[in-house]
Order: C-alpha cells, then structure tokens, then sequence
C-alpha cells in the first residue's frame, strides 16, 4: 500500500522518519469519531436526566428556543473545556516527547476544540427534540 | 395585574397509557371562577385535579371543550401562545421543583431571567423573598432550605410575572400541618394584596375550608 507521507520525528534525541499509511489515518480517525461519540453519549444522558429541570423552565414561560439556547451553551461550554485540556494536553506531548514544530498542530487543536464545541452542543440538543414531544407533566411526574 | 376570570365548558382530557387502554382523566367538566377567588380542587386520587390545572396552566391540552382564561381560549393557543400565556400565571407544585443549581434567588429570578436582566430582575426577586418571609436567604442553594422554605421560594417564583392566577398543586402535599398551614396563610395574605385567582389542588380539608369556594371532582367529574 503506497503511503500518504511522512512525519519526521524526534524520540530520545533520535531523529527518525515514520511512514503515514491510509489506514494509521482511518484508525486515527475512528479513535476520534469513537471519542466524540462517547463524550456526545454523556452529555445526552445528561440532558435526559434533567428533563424535569427543562420542562419546569417551560412551565415558568421559557420559550423552546430560551431553553435550547441554554442546553447548547452548556454543552458548547463543557465541549471547549474538554477540546481545549485534550489539545494542550496532545500539543505539550507533542513538543516534549516528539520534538514536533507546533505550527501545523496548532492548526489542527484550533480545529478540534471547535469540533468538539459543536459536537457537545449537537449531543446536548438532540434530547430536547424528545423532551418537547413529552407532555410537562408527564415529565415531572416521572421525576 | 388583577385577578383572571376561569370558565371551563364541557371539557374533556383522555389519556392513551397503552396500546388499546384510554383514561378519562376529565368527564365534560364545567366550571366558572371568578376573578380575585380563591378556589378549593378537592377529590380523590386519580379525580382530576391535577389534570385541570395543567389543562388551565396551558401544561397539556384539552381533547374536547373549552377552556377560558382572562380573554384567552386557551384551546386554540399555538405552542408560542401557550408560552406567552404562562408568562402571564404561576405555577406551584406540590416538590416545589426549584432548580438544584441555582441559588434561592436566581431560582425566584428565573422566569424572567431570558428577557430581562439579572440587574433588573435580581431585586424584584429578592423583595419577593422578603413578602415571604425568606429575607437573607437569598444566596444559598436551596438544598440548604426546609420543606415549608422551598415552598415559600417556589410561590415568590410563582409571583415574580405579578401573574393574574396561580395554580397550585397540592402545595402543602409535602410539607407538615403547621408549615402547610403557614404556606396557605401566605397564599390567602398574597391574594389579599395582589389580587390575583388562586386554584388550589388538595387532599387536606384544612386547606379546602379556607379557600372562598370548594369544587369537588371525583372520577373526573364535578360532584359539587
């Protein structure tokens, strides 16, 4: 199989040359996608479990879109904080470990903090498209 | 805001729990309050009360009949109208349902949190704590509150939109006799100076017996 590139790296004061084939990139990509999806499984529970605390802000007068606004701050909020300790955390090892310039990767931890901002932030509204379709007290009474 | 005039006619609400399963919840029920009382919902589990102020809380819709609130039908309401509408009442519950996050005070500000600011919403909300007797505890989370206290947090919540009826839901269901006794000599005192209709949902005599009317529902009907 013909490689994609190459990534010239430093271990141990060793500089050495890594073949990047298609499948270390798909496999990449799957730890990503399997990631996103265990962070968007949390944040869905969570908002699942506090239905009764959304339903009571729509009995108190809270538009949908006020009470969807809110969700997805939180999720978007709680997405940044994990992308952005996830990407320093990968930059530093990076840096450190491998001796990798940081330019290109900053690039990509710029890219991945606002993918996972707006994956938390989809995971969190999904739930409320169940919510809605739930009488309020129905949810409140389930609480 | 002066109270809100209720008439309901004829009014229906089944539920579907299973497949082939229908419960009648309310029978043809009609009932007219006037503005400025206070009226008792007494009955049995399972009679209806709890149903009727959440078809007039705008909280589920009705299957048949007509509900009127103020100058509102609230069975032609769309989704939007029936928020506007619930901006316009308060609702209290017999587990208070307050927000485990927020503090006392914010959770009395949060209906009005979205549209308003906290500037301006924060001391309306904490002069609502001090009518109910709540002055200083504005700041802790309502975890650190007794029963009797969440509850009086939730009726100033209630308050906050000066709402013209307020719907209450067995809200002394959870809470000892003298704080339940408490908690209705509030609601009569606030009705006194603000005016507004109050339906209350209860089990307890002693709270019937002080509202100015009784309504009796039993299998989803009115008895008297």
């Amino acid at each position: 199989m013909a490689p994609w590139g190459y990534a010239q790296l430093q271990v141990l004061g060793q500089a050495i040359t890594v073949q990047i084939r298609g499948v270390d990139l798909a496999a990449a990509g799957l730890t990503i996608a399997l990631a996103a999806v265990s962070v968007a499984d949390v944040l869905f529970l969570n908002v699942r479990e506090r239905a009764a605390e959304l339903v009571t802000l729509q009995t108190l007068g809270w538009s949908d879109r006020e009470v969807a606004t809110v969700v997805a701050l939180e999720g978007a909020t709680l997405g940044v904080a994990g992308s952005v300790a996830g990407a320093t955390a990968g930059l530093a090892f990076a840096a450190l470990l491998l001796g990798v310039a940081l330019g290109p990767l900053a690039a990509a931890a710029g890219i991945a903090i606002g993918a996972g901002a707006a994956a938390a932030a989809v995971a969190s509204l999904l739930p409320l498209t169940q919510i809605r379709r739930l009488a309020p007290p129905a949810v409140l009474a389930a609480e | 805001m002066t109270g809100f005039a209720v008439r309901l006619d004829e009014v229906s609400k089944r539920y579907r729990p299973a497949p082939g399963q229908v419960v009648t919840a309310l029978d043809r029920v009609s009932l007219s309050v006037e503005a400025g009382s206070v009226v008792a919902l007494v009955g049995p589990s399972g009679s209806g009360k709890s149903t009727l102020l959440h078809l007039v809380g705008a909280m589920d819709t009705a299957d048949e009949g007509s509900i009127r609130v103020g100058e509102r039908e609230l069975t032609e309401l769309s989704r939007r109208d029936q928020t506007a509408y619930r901006r316009t009442i308060g609702f209290v519950f017999q587990r208070f349902h307050l927000l485990p996050a927020l503090t006392v005070v914010d959770n009395v500000a949060a209906p009005l949190l979205p549209r308003r600011g906290a500037a301006d919403v924060v001391p309306r909300a904490r002069a609502l704590l001090d009518a109910v007797g709540l002055d200083g505890k504005g700041d802790v989370l309502p975890s650190r509150l007794s029963g009797g206290e969440q509850q009086r947090v939730a009726i100033a919540r209630a308050l906050l939109s000066d709402p013209g009826l307020v719907l209450a839901d067995e809200p002394t269901g959870n809470l000892d006799s003298a704080t339940g006794a408490a908690i209705v000599d509030l609601l009569l005192r606030l009705r006194e100076e603000r005016g507004m209709t109050i339906l209350v949902a209860t089990h307890d005599r002693s709270v019937a017996e002080r509202c100015d009317r009784i309504v009796r529902l039993a299998d989803g009907r009115t008895v008297g």
